[in-house]
């Protein structure tokens, strides 16, 4: 037991040897599916519920239009800076805060919508990891040093698997610690969320029942045993920050999660199974081992 | 210098902490969604004063779950305003909160250069299931 606990102990968050071009991919990706998601139209220009800084900030002047597109291309070029990676200490918080100003704008209307919170948490663990490598001798600001690389990798990994340990411990509260055993009633959610998607648009692919629902709710324990491994999931994940092959599985695996409730539920999680891609299945990593470029730098 | 170990088990329970505490407060946020699966489920839609269907997001914006979002925050909001629960709300307190989702609603869809019908309703459907069937009742929640 002693040396399971070692051994456990011993490969518990390692700090991966990140190389430039790695590096460099994962930021262009992000950069690119960030910029990809940003909203086109303009947001409300109201607050009504507000969240986050708009308890303390009016955020209402960024949705009117004009306002709105200045800010838009002022985040597209943070975004063009942070993706060539100068003055990340910089950068990259001013990025993380200019993206969470926006959406907390998008989140003060009442609801939530949960779509956008991934993104933001990458962006906002990075930026704090920049600031933590924000010493003297760690290189020059203009360029990120090994270590700051492998630090944003670490970052964004521990920052989205936190995400999804949260999601868990919810579920055990909020559920008095019941859920494992009750989570075949999801399927009825998911006769929900059709509904809400047709009543969205009155699109007839969302009129009908969800594959299964019926046999679903027919055999519970089945069903629950179904949930529940997306819940362990969710629940480990977090043991896979800064492992290479954890990480690997455990992000193919939680994609694979996310395929499922789109298929069974029509629900869209496009920015996690990206930024899961990114961090965790570590596409980055694979094309630079691909293109031979993984040197053995020295996480300084 | 802290180990990256050391850096990570402190950095994660704190985040995972705040977010608990913070809820729904963004960049944080505790995930509710699926948290308490109950045998019933329930969901609102917008209906003309005919009882046709609207599209929401087509004309406001607002996708279809996020209706349900604001009515049940607002109705929260208003019983712990009035310190009872949501189920023992009078009825023109939940008349109001549908009142004023409704003029939100109206806002946004302004914002979006559409108009919504002079009078509105929502409709509150409950899903369950019984007898080897999934089973759906309607009701109207509010009418203008």
């Amino acid at each position: 037991m002693k040396k399971l606990l070692h051994l456990f102990w011993t490969h518990l968050f390692p700090l991966p040897i990140v190389s430039g071009l790695e590096g460099a991919l994962a930021r262009v990706f992000t950069a690119g599916v960030v910029y990809h998601f940003l909203p086109i139209l303009p947001p409300p220009t109201v607050q009504p519920v507000p969240v986050g800084m708009a308890h303390f900030i009016d955020l209402t002047w960024l949705g009117q239009a004009s306002n709105f597109e200045i800010y838009r291309q002022a985040l597209i070029a943070l975004l063009v800076v942070y993706a060539s990676g100068l003055a990340l200490p910089v950068v990259l918080p001013v990025l993380a805060v200019a993206y969470i100003a926006l959406y907390t704008l998008i989140n003060s209307q009442g609801f939530t919508n949960h779509s956008h919170h991934i993104l933001a948490v990458v962006l906002f663990s990075q930026a704090l990891a920049a600031l933590f490598y924000l010493r003297p001798k760690a290189g020059s600001w203009l360029k990120p040093s090994s270590g700051l690389q492998a630090w944003m990798l670490v970052a964004a990994q521990a920052g989205m698997a936190s995400a999804y340990l949260i999601s868990v411990f919810s579920k055990l509260w909020n559920s008095g610690f019941t859920w494992l055993f009750r989570s075949h009633y999801i399927a009825l959610d998911m006769v929900k969320t059709m509904r809400q998607n047709y009543f969205s648009a009155l699109d007839l692919r969302y009129a009908t029942e969800p594959p299964n629902v019926v046999w679903m709710l027919e055999h519970p324990f089945w069903t629950a045993a179904l949930f529940d491994l997306g819940f362990l999931v969710e629940a480990l994940i977090v043991l896979s920050v800064g492992s290479r092959k954890l990480a690997f599985l455990f992000g193919v695996g939680t994609i694979c999660m996310h395929r499922s409730i789109n298929y069974f539920m029509g629900l869209e999680f496009h920015q996690n199974e990206t930024m899961l891609a990114v961090f965790f299945v570590n596409v980055p990593f694979l094309i630079a081992c691909l293109l031979g470029q993984r040197r053995q730098l020295s996480p300084g | 210098m802290l180990s990256s170990k050391v850096i990570l088990l402190i950095a994660i329970p704190v985040f995972c902490a705040l977010s608990l505490v913070l809820k729904e407060n963004f960049p944080f946020s505790h995930y509710p969604m699926y948290s308490d699966p109950d045998p019933v489920s329930a969901y609102y839609h917008l209906e003309d004063a005919a009882g046709k269907a609207l599209p929401l997001t087509q004309l406001t914006g607002v996708r279809g779950p996020n209706l349900g979002k604001i009515l049940r925050k607002r109705l929260s909001d208003q019983a712990k305003k009035l310190d009872v629960g949501v189920k023992s709300l009078p009825r023109e307190a939940v008349e109001g909160v549908a009142r004023d989702t409704l003029a939100y609603l109206r806002t946004q869809a302004k914002h979006n250069k559409q108009v919504l019908p002079e009078k509105l309703r929502i409709m509150f459907t409950t899903i369950q299931f019984a007898d080897g069937k999934v089973e759906e009742k309607r009701e109207v929640f509010f009418t203008e």
